[in-house]
C-alpha cells in the first residue's frame, strides 16, 4: 500500500515492543540466570520509561497508530490516551515491584525457566489490551494476557495449584467464547470492529441500518464476560480458589494487572463507544440504563459479600480475596452511577481511577507481604501467626498502610478515593433520593466492612504475643524493602494527591470523551 | 505401534504432508493458509513419523535434544516477527507495513507474489512449530 510522507511518531507502539523483545531474550538467556535477570530488569526499566514519558505526551490528546499503514477503520489502530495510560503506568509500576520481589523469593530454577519471559508476555498482553482500538483486537489480546496468567497460576505445579488452575482456565475459557459470540454479534449488527467506528456509527443507527435491540442483547453478554473476568457477585467464585492458590507475587499481578485490563474494557466500551449510541433508547430503556442498573445490584453485592466473607477468614490469601471482591464493588458502584446520571460522569470516572490505582498498589504489597509471611513461617493461617509487629516492623508497617488505604483512611491514597465515592451522590442533577440514599448506605455499611476485616487482620496476626512459630522464624529483610517501596508510594501519592489528580482529571475526561475519540481516529489522516 | 504397516505408511504420507505445508506457507499472505496452519500440519507430520519410528531414532538422526531445538525454534520465530515486524520502522514507516514483489511467472507454480510478510510468517511458523512440538514432548513423556 501507498505510504504516507509525513512523518510517523512511533512511541504508541514502543512499549509494545519493549515488553515482547523483552519476553523473547529472557527466554534465549537460559544458560545465565544473571543475564537474565539483568535483561529483565533493563527491558522493566525501559518499558516504564517510555509509558511515563507516552503518559506526559498524551495529557494534550490521545496519540492514534496505525499498523502497516492500513487506514483507520479497515486496519488496526493504537490509541494511547491518558486514561490508558494511567491504568498501564500503575501496571508497569505493580509488575516492576513483583520482579523485583521475585528475584530474591522464586526458586533460582524456576527462575531460569521461563518466569521472566512469563512476567514480560503478561505486560505484552496487557499492553495491547490497553491502547488497541479495536474490539477484535481487543479479545485477542485479553487471550495473551490470560494464557501467560494460566502458566504463572500453576507455576509449582502442586495439586492445589492444578485444580485452581483448572477453574481458572475453564472459566475463562467460557467466558471468552461468550466474548467471542458478543464481538461476532457486534460485528454482524454494525457492521465495524474498529471502536472508534463503532461509536461513530452508533450514533446513526437509522443510517448503517443498526437493530438497536441486538447491539443491546450484546453489550449485556459482554458486560456479564466482564463482570466475570473482575470477579464481581455472583461470577465471583473463582477468585479466593485461584488467589489462594497462586504464588503470591502472582496474586499480586493477578489482582493488580490482569483484573484491571477487564475493567478498562468495560469502562472504554461502556463510556467511550456507547454512550453515542445512547440518544435512541428503545422505548424507556438505553444500554447505558440497563447497564448502569445491573452494574449497581452486582457492586452492592460485591462489597456486602466481600466485605462479610472477608470478616471470617482466617487465611490472609483468602482474606485478601475477599477483600478484592469487595474493591472490585467499590470500584464499579460510581460507574453505575456514570452511567445512570451522565451529568456526573466525569466525577465518578475520577472516583473509580483513584480506586483502581489505589488497590493496584496495595494489593500488590499485600499479597507480596503474605508471601514473605508464607516463604519464611510456612503458614498464612492467622491462628498461626501473632506479634508480627514486633518481629519484623518493616513488614508490619507495610500491611498496615495499605490495608488502612484499601479503607480509606486520611492521609493514605484511597481517602481521597473514598472522598470523590462521598460527594458522588449529592451531585446527581435532578437529586435521585433512591438512588443517593442506598448508594451512601452501602458505601457506609462497605466501609465498616472493610474497617473490621482490616482491624481483624491487624490484631490477629500483626499485634499481641509473639506466636512460638513466628518467633522461631526470620523474614529476609531484602525481600521487605520492595513493600516499602509500595507503602510509600501510597503515603505519597496520598500526601501529595494535587500533583497527580491532574493526570486523574485528564484521565477522566478522556475516558468520556467519544467525540474525541472517534475525531483522533477516524479523522486523524 | 512402531509396525511395519505404520512405518510404511508413515513414509508415504509424512513427505505428502510437509508438501502441502509448504504450498498452503507460500500462498498464505493473500490466500488461504498461512505460517499458523502450515506448522499445525508440520508438527502433525513430525508427530506421526514420532509413532511410528519412536523419538528416539529422530532425535539421533537431528543430533540434538529435542527441547534444546525446540526452544531455539521458539525464540528464533520470535525475534524473527519482531525483526521482520520493526524493519519498516527504521524506513519510518509504521510497524508490520509490507512490502510486495511480483515474481515472473514460474513453471507449475505460475504467477506468484512474494511479499515482507512471508518472513514474519516464517516467524509465526517457527514459534507455532516451536510450542507445539514443547508441548508435545511434554504430554508424550
Amino acid at each position: 500500500m501507498s505510504t504516507s510522507a509525513s512523518i510517523v511518531s512511533h512511541s504508541p507502539v514502543l512499549p509494545l515492543l519493549i515488553a515482547l523483545l523483552t519476553a523473547s531474550l529472557t527466554l534465549l538467556s537460559r544458560r545465565s540466570l544473571k543475564l537474565t535477570i539483568s535483561l529483565s530488569l533493563l527491558g522493566t526499566c525501559a518499558y516504564v520509561a517510555s509509558i511515563i514519558s507516552l503518559l506526559f505526551s498524551v495529557q494534550s490528546g490521545p496519540l492514534v497508530y496505525q499498523f502497516s499503514a492500513w487506514p483507520a477503520p479497515y486496519g488496526i489502530s493504537f490509541v494511547a490516551d491518558s486514561f490508558a495510560l494511567l491504568l498501564l503506568c500503575i501496571a508497569a509500576i505493580v509488575t516492576a515491584g513483583v520482579l523485583v520481589y521475585s528475584i530474591t523469593t522464586v526458586d533460582e530454577s524456576k527462575q531460569k525457566f521461563s518466569y521472566h519471559s512469563l512476567l514480560h508476555f503478561m505486560l505484552f498482553g496487557a499492553t495491547g489490551a490497553l491502547l488497541t482500538g479495536d474490539l477484535f483486537n481487543l479479545f485477542v489480546w485479553f487471550e495473551v494476557t490470560l494464557m501467560t496468567s494460566y502458566v504463572l497460576v500453576t507455576f509449582y505445579s502442586t495439586s492445589k495449584q492444578t485444580k485452581a488452575g483448572m477453574t481458572y482456565v475453564i472459566l475463562n475459557l467460557i467466558g471468552g467464547a461468550f466474548m467471542l459470540i458478543s464481538i461476532g454479534g457486534i460485528y454482524a449488527t454494525t457492521g465495524t470492529l474498529n471502536l472508534a467506528d463503532l461509536s461513530h456509527r452508533l450514533s446513526q443507527p437509522d443510517l448503517y441500518n443498526i437493530s438497536m435491540p441486538s447491539v443491546m442483547l450484546f453489550s449485556m453478554i459482554l458486560f456479564v464476560v466482564f463482570a466475570l473476568k473482575s470477579g464481581l457477585v455472583p461470577l465471583h467464585f473463582w477468585v479466593p480458589i485461584v488467589y489462594q492458590a497462586a504464588p503470591s507475587p502472582i496474586s499480586a499481578l493477578l489482582s493488580g494487572v490482569v483484573k484491571k485490563v477487564g475493567l478498562y474494557a468495560m469502562i472504554r466500551i461502556f463510556f467511550t463507544v456507547f454512550p453515542s449510541g445512547d440518544s435512541t433508547p428503545l422505548g424507556e430503556l438505553s444500554i447505558l440504563t440497563i447497564f448502569g442498573i445491573s452494574l449497581f445490584i452486582l457492586s452492592a453485592a460485591s462489597i456486602i459479600f466481600g466485605g462479610i466473607s472477608a470478616l471470617s477468614q482466617d487465611n490472609i490469601d483468602n482474606l485478601l480475596a475477599y477483600s478484592s471482591i469487595s474493591q472490585m464493588g467499590f470500584i464499579m458502584l460510581p460507574l453505575s452511577l456514570a452511567a445512570l446520571f451522565p451529568s456526573i460522569r466525569q466525577m465518578a470516572l475520577i472516583a473509580t481511577i483513584i480506586l483502581t490505582l489505589n488497590h493496584s498498589l496495595a494489593k500488590a504489597s499485600l499479597f507480596l507481604a503474605s508471601g514473605c509471611i508464607k516463604n519464611a513461617i510456612g503458614s498464612a493461617n492467622l491462628s498461626d501467626l501473632g506479634g508480627l509487629s514486633r518481629h519484623s516492623p518493616i513488614l508490619s508497617i507495610s500491611v498496615f498502610v495499605s490495608i488502612f488505604s484499601l479503607v480509606g483512611i486520611p492521609p493514605i491514597f484511597g481517602f481521597f478515593g473514598k472522598l470523590h465515592l462521598l460527594i458522588l451522590p449529592l451531585n446527581t442533577e435532578p437529586i435521585q433520593t433512591m438512588y443517593s440514599s442506598l448508594f451512601i448506605l452501602i458505601l457506609l455499611v462497605g466501609t465498616v466492612l472493610s474497617f473490621l476485616y482490616a482491624i481483624h487482620l491487624w490484631n490477629t496476626g500483626f499485634w499481641g504475643e509473639i506466636s512460638s512459630t513466628v518467633s522461631d522464624s526470620t523474614i529476609p529483610v531484602q525481600n521487605q524493602y520492595i513493600l516499602l517501596f509500595f507503602t510509600l508510594m501510597l503515603i505519597s501519592l496520598g500526601v501529595g494527591f494535587e500533583s497527580i489528580s491532574p493526570l486523574i482529571e485528564s484521565a477522566s475526561r478522556s475516558a468520556i470523551d467519544s467525540s474525541g475519540y472517534i475525531e483522533a481516529v477516524l479523522y486523524h489522516r | 505401534m512402531t509396525t511395519l504397516i505404520t512405518q510404511t505408511a508413515a513414509r508415504i504420507v509424512a513427505p505428502l504432508i510437509f508438501v502441502t505445508a509448504a504450498i498452503l506457507f507460500i500462498q498464505g499472505h493473500n490466500s488461504i493458509g498461512g505460517g499458523f496452519i502450515s506448522a499445525v500440519l508440520i508438527v502433525s507430520a513430525i508427530a506421526l513419523l514420532y509413532i511410528a519410528y519412536g523419538t528416539s531414532d529422530l532425535t539421533r538422526l537431528l543430533n540434538i535434544s529435542p527441547s534444546t531445538l525446540n526452544r531455539r525454534l521458539l525464540v528464533s520465530g520470535l525475534l524473527l516477527i519482531i525483526i521482520t515486524g520493526s524493519v519498516p520502522i527504521l524506513l519510518n514507516m509504521p510497524f508490520l507495513t509490507q512490502a510486495f514483489l511480483i515474481l515472473p511467472p514460474l513453471p507449475f507454480l505460475g504467477e506468484l507474489k512474494i511479499s515482507g510478510a512471508i518472513l514474519f510468517d516464517l516467524g509465526v511458523l517457527f514459534t507455532v512449530t516451536g510450542s507445539l512440538l514443547s508441548i508435545l514432548s511434554g504430554v508424550s513423556r
